[in-house]
This record gives structure tokens, C-alpha cells and sequence, in this order.
């Protein structure tokens, strides 16, 4: 497998290498809408820079994720790859699960070409190494998508972790039509070298097929997404004298306790679908965009030792919405969206039977476990650009709302979140630099917050543990960020490019969290 | 877009006002609940002399005791305190007087509730029956197994120092003589069919090891006890975490291994075991279950094994490869002849209990999972209970759960 | 669009805020003390102990009526145990009055219905 992952990332990114040349030759002679002048290819490129950091790209980013809208999204090609360094530090973790910090190497690439004025392609590889720092209450992998039914002690610590990813599309338009197919895989490796070891090895294939129909110069297309996932995630201890107990966590404060114990070894299967329509305008024109999805995903955790015993199940489920509009004046352009989300997640135990013979029989279900998160976002944003330089001003206000509850015995946990900012940015063009300044600050202020924990009936560290998190997420927030990005030409249509950011948290116990990241590449 | 924006901000508005009803922190209304307790049945004129009910409430795991009773007819009290609407857990504690042989004595009692709800506006109350156990053991009883080993100050596991301890719990002297220590043939954390099954009759064991005598040899007063040591040396000489065994009445020893020691101040007891490889051992992890007893009229060892022989068929199922034919020999010990068991099992794995529920209904334990590293130097030690008449016994129900503390320092240590 | 979307907010306001249904999650068990063979049974005193296997909740009741029990717990597997003393009086064979504690088989019981009932038999302690 690592050694698969290995050869894809090297093809990925020797192709994005050759890749220019060719490519060069293809935009030569293209009739795309607003094609780059083949004389002009620096300018090109920074075209393609400020194109890949407009706000308006980043209003409609949720909408590239389909492949009949990625296939028609730009107008530039661009590609870029890159090395850097990222690293967080919180004086207490969001959640314990998640850790108080990180120190990541990474090396991403990413490329989007027009191959011919009708078809279009774009990949991506990327790897990531480092440690995620004192995890706690969390030996499984993939947090966010099994939760909550992860593997867990209370000892914990630091965790070597890998990532892989790598994807590509493949897009065409013919008459009126446009259709595409994508395909990415995610591969995780997370392990750790003292007593508790997890060992976590994780794959996630995606497959996107879309098609679109041209009315005008917007597309309405439709997309389907199908997804399978799998992990494989084994505890070890070297200690001969003995172990701790590993827990299965059911949810809030809760734990299958029957199953608890030293064999933790587990599997999750998960599949999904998500289907997506959406209606927007054409290489990234101006103009209203909408779109509506439905996502359908299942993971299924299932005990190895206990001759593969299906212990647990999610069924998430997520329908999404956005509408907007996005404009471009003389030199002003400006851009409005609303964003709306709404995340399901039931989880549901299996009444496991008597063991007899060797063998667990699974006598019925109950639905214990339920997670919601209503979201509302609204962006907009207004900038100017000239030939030398671009500003852009974009409020936001957000609004999400997150319920948890834990059936019986009777546990709750929410809190809404209303957060409000601005971001700006400036960008500066010269005839051998482009750079860029990003700032913004934002305050995130908790709402209604509540918690019901029957603590006479649980595990007292994971009350504690439950408590903690909850803790975190009532508390108020001051956001900033900044980011300074500067790309240096090289040559007829290659950059070097160098860039750091910085983002700061302070919370209202007056806690901090520091995350910064470097990186540097070319563009091509 | 004007409209888009009223619409947004009505929407956004709906949202927040959605839930906010559910988080108005109220404080919850005091109220009360009345307890009602009835006297044990197996007791003459039973009387409540002290009552502890404590509440835990759920949520905050704040807790309020409540002391003061009434008498509410024969055999009843009640007990009324005021509490917040909420749900509790309850745990009484009490003690009663009766009167049992002519006797009065005088018995804790012990009760729980779980889950009980007190609402505001409503009558609350909850009944509970006290019961005393009356049953007391007329022969020996397992005090104490020390099944786990000790570890030696490098950290390695160290062998031959477990024992167990068996005690008169009688008023009379009685002779150890013929005594048999046995074990399970079946573990407590594998449950399978057994055919036929023979529980209700019989303990399946697999060794046994019988205390050597005529008769009248060892005789052990009223509350003392006889050790059988694995080992019976002074430990502390290879192990300074160990402890002095030396001093024990009884050891195994296996002329087989080269290994062992044979203490010669110290008498062996008579070990058989169905195979002539097997041999007598403490599982240390406590997945076997033990017991004591002695062969009924006219029995011998020799008489045992030959007519005692017990074949247990049973399935094995191996997902995705199929269900297989098991079988495997044991000794039946009839249940009659047994004094006193002791289920021994660890909660991770625990999946029956090998005895019938008339020898023990419940299990001990030193550690909760399996290769539990805290569970080395620890055993499992019998209760006691103090009598009227000024005696203190090893409390014996049939119920290891209740009767023994586990984890608990071995008292040779 | 406007509409649909207030219409979509509408629709998913409730599954955020309704109460939690959670009666699907419980059995109503009626169970059954059995004395055993030849002796009638006349009064039953005894504290059932249902730990579920799979939390390892543990709930006890002694709300018997006649030996008999409605109680409404989680589905799931349950191992029952009478706590320490518990016990009925009875009348043996001889018409001869009686006290003896009792306990119960430790095989469990499987409650996944709504409803369910269940009789258990006492066994007399040595």
C-alpha cells in the first residue's frame, strides 16, 4: 500500500512537472471563453493567481467540489507544487480527542489544464508527515467522520501521522453539454511507539461523475459522488506485565462496556453517496449561482477479536444549500452568498447476545446516539483591481448550532456559536513579482450552551473528559489571522513562490492558540 | 437581493430562537419523596434500629442523606425527606434487630434503587425490601486465594508463592484430614454447551489436591485456618517483594519438575490430575474457579477417578469456516460433597459462572482486564461479619460477589 | 427559491429542537418468580438485581406483587441475581412452614420486544 502511494505521488508529481509544456502548446490555440494571449503567459500566470484567490472563488468553492463545475471553473490554468512546514499550538485542545497541537511537513501539488478549448483536466498528490500532539481519549483515526465511535483510553499522548492524498478529474464539453469524472484517495497511517500503540490505517476512495447543460453562459449540472472508506485500527501494548483498558465510546460520556478491555482491534466500513445540483455560472463568469445536496454516508465499526463483531453504526446524513450572486464592474466586483448546512448523524449499537461457542450473535439494534449541526453562513465581499493591484474587503457572519444527545441514560450537550469578521486582502502586481496580504479578525461568541451528564452513572475520566470539551466550545473567541504570500518569476511561465500565515486565538479564559505555516514551490 | 437579505436574517433569527427555550435554567422545585422499608421476612420481630438512605442526584452527583424514620405498622417504616425534582440513585444502609433461635441479633441490611424520578406535583415514593442472610457456613470455607504471583522488583513475573488459605468457620473444632482443594476444568470466561450438561449435580474439575491424614491429624480450631502454600519457602530470599511461606501446613509439590522445592517440614499434599502430564497450578489471571469438599462414604481417590470420568461434548464455531465437534474429560465432583466454591473471573471477559448458583451465584476478581498489569500481589479475601454473640465469621452466602473483597493485599504479605 | 429554502429551514427546525422519542429504546417486562417443584410459595422478599451485559447497568427492584414484576428497561441482554437474604416463606410438602433464601440461574435473558415476559426459576439455597 505505502509503496502504491509512493509511485502514484512521484507520477503525480513528475506530471505536474512535464505537464507545462504541454499545456502551453494547448492553450496556444484555445477558444475558450477568456483565454490567456499565448504572448502574454507571465501575465497569465498571475491571472491565474489572482483568479485562484478571488474572493469570488472562495465564495463558490463548495461548488467546485462537483465535477461538471470544477471542469468549467476557470479560466486560467494553474498549477502549482509546494514544501512547508505547519504547526499548532493551543495552551488547552478544542477536544481532547484532537490534541493540542501538530507539527506537519508537507508537500502538495496541484494542477488544473485545458487540454483542448473543450476538455479540461486537474489532479492533485500531497503527503503530509508529523505528530499530533497529546491526543487524549482518542486512539482511532478519522475523528470527524467515525465519530463517536472511536477507540479510546485515557493515557493517550503523541501521535506520528501520515497522509496521502491524491485525485484528478477529467472534464469535456460536447454541444451543450458538459461532462465529468473524478476520482481521489485519501490514505492515513497514524501510529504510536509507546504503550498505548494504536496503529491506524485508513483508505478513502471517491468517485465523482457530474454532467452539465449549458443555457446560456451559466451551466446547471448534476453531480453523484460515491464513496468508500475503510480503517483498520489495532492498540498494542509491549509492556509484558501488562495493559490498560481500551474503551469504545458510544457517545458523550458513554462506553460499550462489555467490550472494554485489551483486545480493542477494529475495523470500520464505511460507504456513501452524495448527490449534488447545482447551477452556476461558467468559467468563472459573473452571476447568480445556486446549489442543493444530499449526502448519504454509513460506517459501520466492527470488533476483530470478537470474531468481527459489528459493534456499532453511523448513518450521517447532510443536505446542503447555497445561493448567491457575484459580479464584476469596471474595476469593482463584489459578491454575495448564503450558505446553509444541516448534519445528521444517528448512531445506532448492536444488542449483542450471549457469547456461546465462540461466537457474539447480534440479537437487535438500538439508536442511542444523536448529533445534529444547523449552520447558516452568509459572505459577502467587494474589491477593486487594476492592472497593479487588487483589494478586496469580505464581512462574514456565521451562525451554527450544535446538539448532542446521548439517550439513555439521559446525556445532552449543546452550543451554538455566532461568529462575525472581516477579511481583507491586497495584492500587488510587478513585472517580476506578485504579492499578496491577507488579514482578518473575527469574534466567536457561544450561545445557550447546555449540558446534562448524569455523572453518578458514568466513567469519571470521561465525564471529565466530556466536560472538557464542553468547556472549550462555550467559550467566547477573538479570531486573526494573517498571510503573505509572494510569487517571484522565473521564467517565460514558471514562478517561485514563498508564503507564511499565522493564526491566533484567544479565548475568553484567556488560553491561547498559535498555528503558523511556511511554504514554498513554484507555479507553473 | 433586498428581499434575499430579510429573508436571511428572519431565518437566521428562527434559528437562534429554536432551542432557546430548553437551556432557561430553572432551578428545580424542592419536593419529597417517602421511602418505604420493609423488614426481612426470614427474621422474628425484626426491628429497624438505624437507616442511612443516601441520594445521588444524577446530573450534579450531589448527595443527601437522610437518617430520620417511622414506624408504619408491623413490619414497615417509612422515611420522608425533601428533595429537587430530578433523578436519583439511591443506596440505603440500615441496621436491624431480631430475633433468631431465641437470640436477638442484630444485622446490616443494604439496599438499591437506580434511576428513580421525583417530579414536582406528584406523590413520590419508593418501596424496598430489606433482607438478612441467615445462612452461615458449618464446615470450612475458602478465606482467602492469592492466585496472582508477585512481581520481582525487575518487573518479571514470579511464580510459587500463591496459596490459599481455608478456615473453620465453625464453633466446633474440625479436622482437615481428606480435605480436597480443587479446580475448574472450565473457564469462566468461555461459555459453551456442554453436553451433558451436569452443573446442577456436579463441579467439572480437572486436579485436585488432597490434604494428606488419617483422620484425626490435623485438627483446626474454631476460626483458624490452614494455608496450602504452591511453594512453601521463605519467597523474600528470591524475591524481596515476595513474602515467607515457610510457615505454611500444606505445599504442592511436583516430584515431575526439577524446578520445584520440596520443603520437608512442610507435608505435601496428595496431587492428582486426569493426565499424567498435568499438574497442579493457579491460572493467574483467575479465569478458573476453585472449591473444597471432601469424598462422600466410602470414596477414595483411586474409586474417584474411575467412576467420576465425565466426557464434555461441545461445538466450537469458527466464523467462516465452520462448526466443529469438541469434546473434553473432566472429573465430576458431585456438588453434595463440595464445602465451600469460588467462582474467580475479570470483567472484561467474564461469560458464566462454572458452578451451580446453590455452590456460588457470583465471582471475584483481581484485576478487570486481561494480563491486567495491577493485579500482581493481590487476592481475593473473604469477608467478615460480627455476630451477637461477640464472634466474627467469614461471611458466606454463595455469593463470591458479595462475600469476598477482591484486589485486596494478601493478608501473608 | 426563496420558498423552498424557508421551507427547508422550516422542515429541519424541528429536527433540531423536538424532544427525543425514546420509548423504541425500552421492553416492558413482566417476569415471573417459579418456586421450585412441591412447595408452595407464599410470600416472596427479594431484591432482583438486572445488570444489562452489554453497559453493565445495573438495576434492582423489589416491586413484586405475588411474585410477580412490571418493570420497563433498556432492551438488551440481562443477567438476574437476587441480592444477599432475599427469599420466600413457603409451605413444603408436609404442610410444614418454611423460610429459605433463594437464588436464580445465571443464564441471561435476551429482552428485544417492546414487551416481554419472562419466568424465572428459584432455586433453594443449601
Amino acid at each position: 500500500m505505502k509503496k502504491t502511494i509512493y509511485l502514484l505521488t512521484s507520477f503525480l508529481a513528475a506530471a505536474s512537472l512535464l505537464c507545462p509544456a504541454q499545456a502551453a502548446g494547448m492553450t496556444a490555440d484555445t477558444t475558450s471563453a477568456v483565454p490567456p494571449r499565448p504572448s502574454d503567459k507571465q501575465r497569465g500566470l498571475f491571472q491565474a493567481l489572482e483568479e485562484q484567490f478571488s474572493p469570488r472563488r472562495q465564495l463558490l468553492s463548495p461548488l467546485h467540489a462537483h465535477p461538471a463545475v470544477h471542469a468549467t471553473a476557470r479560466r486560467h490554468d494553474f498549477s502549482q507544487a509546494g514544501l512547508g512546514y505547519r504547526l499548532r499550538r493551543d495552551d488547552q485542545p478544542d477536544l481532547m480527542a484532537t490534541g493540542d497541537g501538530i507539527d506537519y511537513g508537507f508537500f502538495a501539488a496541484e494542477s488544473f489544464r485545458r487540454l483542448s478549448p473543450h476538455s479540461t483536466v486537474w489532479g492533485k498528490a500531497g503527503y503530509r508527515r508529523g505528530s499530533v500532539r497529546n491526543v487524549k481519549w482518542n486512539s482511532s483515526s478519522d475523528l470527524e467522520l467515525i465519530y463517536p465511535y472511536i477507540t479510546a483510553d485515557s493515557t493517550g499522548g503523541d501521535l506520528t501521522s501520515e497522509r496521502y492524498t491524491f485525485g484528478g478529474g477529467y472534464g469535456r464539453q460536447h454541444r451543450k453539454w458538459t461532462w465529468a469524472l473524478g476520482a481521489d484517495i485519501i490514505a492515513s497511517h497514524e501510529y504510536r511507539d509507546v504503550d498505548p500503540r494504536p496503529r491506524n490505517i485508513s483508505t478513502e476512495l471517491l468517485f465523482n461523475a457530474g454532467a452539465g447543460l449549458h443555457t446560456g453562459r451559466y451551466l446547471t449540472a448534476l453531480s453523484l459522488k460515491v464513496q468508500v472508506y475503510k480503517q483498520r485500527g489495532d492498540v498494542d501494548f509491549y509492556n509484558p506485565l501488562g495493559v490498560k483498558s481500551e474503551y469504545h465510546l458510544s457517545g458523550l460520556g458513554t462506553h460499550f462496556s462489555r467490550f472494554s478491555g485489551v483486545d480493542a482491534g477494529s475495523h470500520y466500513r464505511g460507504s456513501g453517496y452524495t448527490l449534488d445540483v447545482t447551477f452556476t455560472p461558467r468559467d468563472g463568469g459573473e452571476g447568480w449561482f445556486a446549489a442543493a445536496g444530499y449526502e448519504h454516508r454509513t460506517v459501520e465499526k466492527i470488533l476483530i477479536a470478537f470474531n468481527n463483531l459489528p459493534l456499532q453504526h453511523i448513518d450521517p446524513r447532510t443536505l446542503t444549500a447555497h445561493i448567491g450572486h457575484t459580479a464584476v464592474g469596471n474595476r469593482l466586483h463584489w459578491g454575495v452568498g448564503a450558505h446553509l448546512r444541516y448534519h445528521y448523524r444517528p448512531g445506532t449499537e448492536s444488542i449483542v447476545g450471549e457469547k456461546i461457542s465462540n461466537i457474539y450473535a447480534v440479537v437487535g439494534h438500538l439508536k442511542m446516539y444523536e448529533y445534529s449541526s444547523l449552520s447558516a453562513r452568509l459572505d459577502a465581499y467587494i474589491g477593486h483591481r487594476d492592472s497593479r493591484r487588487e483589494w478586496n474587503i469580505s464581512p462574514w457572519v456565521d451562525y451554527r448550532r450544535q446538539t448532542e444527545d446521548y439517550l439513555y441514560p439521559s446525556q445532552n450537550r449543546e452550543v451554538g456559536h455566532l461568529s462575525g469578521g472581516v477579511d481583507g486582502s491586497f495584492s500587488l502586481k510587478r513585472p517580476h513579482m506578485y504579492l499578496r496580504f491577507e488579514a482578518s479578525g473575527g469574534y466567536r461568541a457561544a450561545m445557550n450552551p447546555h449540558l446534562l451528564l448524569p455523572v453518578a452513572d458514568l466513567h469519571p475520566s470521561l465525564v471529565k473528559m466530556v466536560r472538557h470539551d464542553y468547556q472549550r466550545l462555550q467559550l467566547d473567541a477573538v479570531l486573526l489571522h494573517c498571510h503573505l504570500r509572494a510569487d517571484h518569476t522565473l521564467g517565460r511561465r514558471l514562478n517561485l513562490f514563498a508564503e507564511a500565515g499565522y493564526h491566533f486565538r484567544r479565548f475568553a479564559d484567556s488560553t491561547l492558540s498559535h498555528a503558523a505555516e511556511l511554504q514554498v514551490g513554484i507555479t507553473f | 437581493m433586498t428581499k434575499f437579505f430579510k429573508f436571511f436574517i428572519a431565518a437566521t433569527l428562527l434559528m437562534f430562537a429554536a432551542c432557546s427555550d430548553d437551556n432557561n435554567e430553572v432551578p428545580p422545585a424542592k419536593t419529597s419523596l417517602t421511602l418505604h422499608i420493609n423488614m426481612p421476612i426470614s427474621v422474628e420481630q425484626p426491628q429497624l434500629k438505624q437507616l442511612d438512605a443516601v441520594f445521588t442526584e444524577v446530573t450534579s452527583g450531589q448527595t443527601t442523606h437522610a437518617k430520620e424514620f417511622t414506624a408504619a405498622g408491623e413490619g414497615s417504616y417509612t422515611l420522608t425527606t425533601p428533595l429537587k425534582a430530578g433523578t436519583y440513585n439511591l443506596a440505603v444502609n440500615g441496621v436491624v434487630s431480631y430475633t433468631l433461635n431465641g437470640a436477638t441479633q442484630e444485622s446490616y441490611i443494604e439496599s438499591s434503587r437506580e434511576g428513580i424520578t421525583v417530579t414536582e406535583g406528584q406523590t413520590n415514593e419508593v418501596r424496598i425490601e430489606s433482607s438478612i442472610s441467615t445462612l452461615s457456613s458449618d464446615d470450612f470455607v475458602i478465606e482467602e486465594i492469592f492466585f496472582t504471583g508477585t512481581l520481582t522488583p525487575e518487573g518479571k513475573q514470579y511464580y510459587g508463592d500463591q496459596y490459599v488459605k481455608i478456615t473453620n468457620n465453625t464453633d466446633r473444632t474440625l479436622y482437615a484430614d481428606g480435605l480436597i482443594l480443587m479446580d475448574s476444568e472450565f473457564l469462566t470466561v468461555s461459555k459453551y454447551d456442554y453436553t451433558p450438561n451436569i452443573m446442577n449435580e456436579y463441579f467439572t474439575i480437572s486436579n485436585t489436591l488432597i490434604i494428606p491424614g488419617s483422620g484425626k491429624e490435623y485438627p483446626v480450631a474454631p476460626g483458624e485456618s490452614i494455608v496450602i502454600a504452591d511453594t512453601a519457602v521463605d519467597h523474600r530470599e528470591y524475591n524481596s517483594r515476595s513474602m515467607d511461606l515457610s510457615k505454611a501446613d500444606f505445599e504442592y509439590y511436583n516430584p515431575r519438575d526439577d524446578e520445584d522445592i520440596d520443603n520437608p517440614d512442610v507435608p505435601n499434599m496428595i496431587s492428582s490430575s486426569l493426565g499424567e502430564d498435568m499438574m497442579w497450578t493457579f491460572h493467574n489471571r483467575g479465569f478458573k474457579s476453585y472449591a473444597i469438599g471432601r469424598f462422600g462414604e466410602g470414596v477414595t481417590a483411586e474409586s474417584f477417578a474411575r467412576d467420576n470420568f465425565y466426557t464434555a461434548e461441545y461445538k466450537m464455531v469458527v466464523p467462516d469456516y465452520g462448526t466443529f465437534p469438541m469434546s473434553t474429560d473432566a472429573w465430576k465432583f458431585p456438588n453434595a460433597w463440595i464445602t465451600d466454591a469460588v467462582n474467580l473471573s475479570i470483567e472484561e471477559l467474564f461469560a458464566w459462572i462454572v458452578t451451580s448458583p446453590t455452590l456460588d451465584s457470583g465471582w471475584s476478581y483481581c484485576g478487570k482486564v486481561d494480563r491486567d498489569q495491577t493485579r500482581y500481589g493481590k487476592s481475593v479475601i473473604r469477608k467478615r461479619v460480627n455476630m451477637a454473640d461477640g464472634r466474627t465469621l467469614l461471611k458466606d452466602t454463595n455469593n463470591s460477589t458479595v462475600d469476598f473483597a477482591p484486589e485486596s493485599t494478601p493478608s501473608l504479605m | 427559491m426563496k420558498m423552498r429554502l424557508l421551507l427547508l429551514l422550516m422542515a429541519l427546525l424541528p429536527l433540531a429542537c423536538v424532544e427525543k422519542d425514546t420509548e423504541p429504546l425500552f421492553t416492558r417486562l413482566t417476569l415471573s418468580v417459579r418456586p421450585p417443584q412441591g412447595i408452595e410459595m407464599l410470600r416472596f422478599q427479594a431484591t432482583m438485581v438486572f445488570e444489562n451485559i452489554n453497559t453493565r447497568q445495573r438495576i434492582s427492584t423489589s416491586d413484586f406483587i405475588d411474585g410477580q414484576l412490571r418493570i420497563r428497561l433498556l432492551k438488551g441482554l440481562y443477567r438476574l441475581s437476587i441480592n444477599e437474604g432475599g427469599g420466600m416463606t413457603y409451605t413444603d410438602s408436609d404442610g410444614q412452614r418454611h423460610f429459605g433464601e433463594v437464588v436464580v440461574d445465571n443464564a441471561p435473558l435476551t429482552l428485544v420486544g417492546d414487551t416481554s415476559e419472562a419466568t424465572v426459576d428459584l432455586i433453594l439455597k443449601n
